[in-house]
């Protein structure tokens, strides 16, 4: 398979994929951001190894890479945190994969998501809201706001840094 | 590492994918595929500049190598016992052999011989000396 062929396979792999794998990787690790960068992993593994896949099943494959990339990340986030003794420990429930709490979970981090977003300040809190609630693209943005591009692109990047350490925080404190 | 958290199964991957599908979707960052495709270039890019390093480093030690093998023969060896050789004022081996005078074996012998005697005879005459006195 050629370079352009591979990129144009790519393409379509995530146009039809990257909801699915984005909110497998979401139901597993239960946090955004880390979710985000596991899809995006998950797509560049998939690139590198177009031409391992006997092409039987994309979809298939393509949350194999994803679920065994989340729990990579999984077992490294158990090993950075703090030791306790094991009845101490409340089961993760996003390591548990049955049943409706994990639904709960994913559910429940959209939302801090978006309310989040809604709490940040000017001028993060509009291009915030837009992308991460309605899903648009920076450039979508910066015709919508009359912003130049870069500019968005920049508060965007800011704004995933403060909801980023502002989720985080809000996890250790509960 | 937690026994808890295991690779998934075939059967647990297809639980999750249809329990994902079932509840509904949720809608991936706007911005995924440019960053992937992004992502990418910037990694070819990387590797190109990496082996472009690589082969100019060779490409150096391949040129020092052929300037070596061009210019060594060209140098004129220096050895000592070659520096003397050249020096035009060092007299011939035939010169410096019919300058010594090297006794005969017989002059040796005869040499040796007659420093041997005259040892005895001083001793003997000394030994009747002390018999006397």
């Amino acid at each position: 398979m050629g370079k352009t062929d591979s990129k144009e396979k790519l393409i379509e792999l995530m146009s039809r994929y990257k909801d699915l794998v984005f909110s497998v990787c979401l139901k597993m690790t239960g946090d955004y951001f880390t979710a985000e960068d596991i899809t995006q992993e998950t797509f560049i593994s998939a690139y590198q190894h177009l031409s391992e896949f006997d092409g039987q099943s994309e979809k298939a494959w393509l949350c194999r890479i994803a679920g065994n990339k989340c729990v990579d990340y999984l077992r490294a986030a158990e090993r950075r945190a703090v030791a306790t003794a094991e009845e101490e420990m409340p089961e993760d429930p996003t390591t548990s994969r049955d049943g409706p709490l994990e639904q709960l979970v994913a559910a429940d981090t959209m939302e801090r998501l978006r309310k989040s977003c809604s709490e940040l300040p000017e001028p993060y809190k509009t291009p915030a809201i837009l992308y991460f609630d309605r899903g648009m693209t920076a450039r979508e943005i910066s015709q919508q706001t009359d912003a130049p591009l870069k500019t968005v692109q920049s508060h965007i990047y800011r704004a995933r840094e403060m909801l980023k350490k502002k989720i985080r925080k809000e996890e250790l404190i509960s | 590492m937690s026994d808890k958290i295991h690779y998934l199964s075939d059967e647990e991957l297809n639980k999750l994918i249809a329990g994902v599908e079932d509840e509904g979707l949720y809608e991936a960052p706007a911005d995924l595929e440019d960053k992937v495709i992004y992502t990418l270039v910037e990694r070819q890019k990387k590797k190109t500049l990496s082996f472009a390093a690589y082969c100019v480093r060779v490409g150096f030690g391949v040129a020092a190598a052929i300037i070596l093998l061009a210019i060594v023969p060209s140098i004129p060896a220096y050895t000592p016992k070659e520096a003397y050789r050249q020096r035009k004022d060092v007299p011939s081996r035939e010169a410096v052999l019919g300058n010594r005078q090297t006794p005969t074996r017989e002059e040796v012998i005869s040499e040796r011989d007659k420093t041997y005697f005259e040892e005895a005879k001083k001793y003997f005459d000394s030994y009747i000396d002390d018999l006397f006195e």
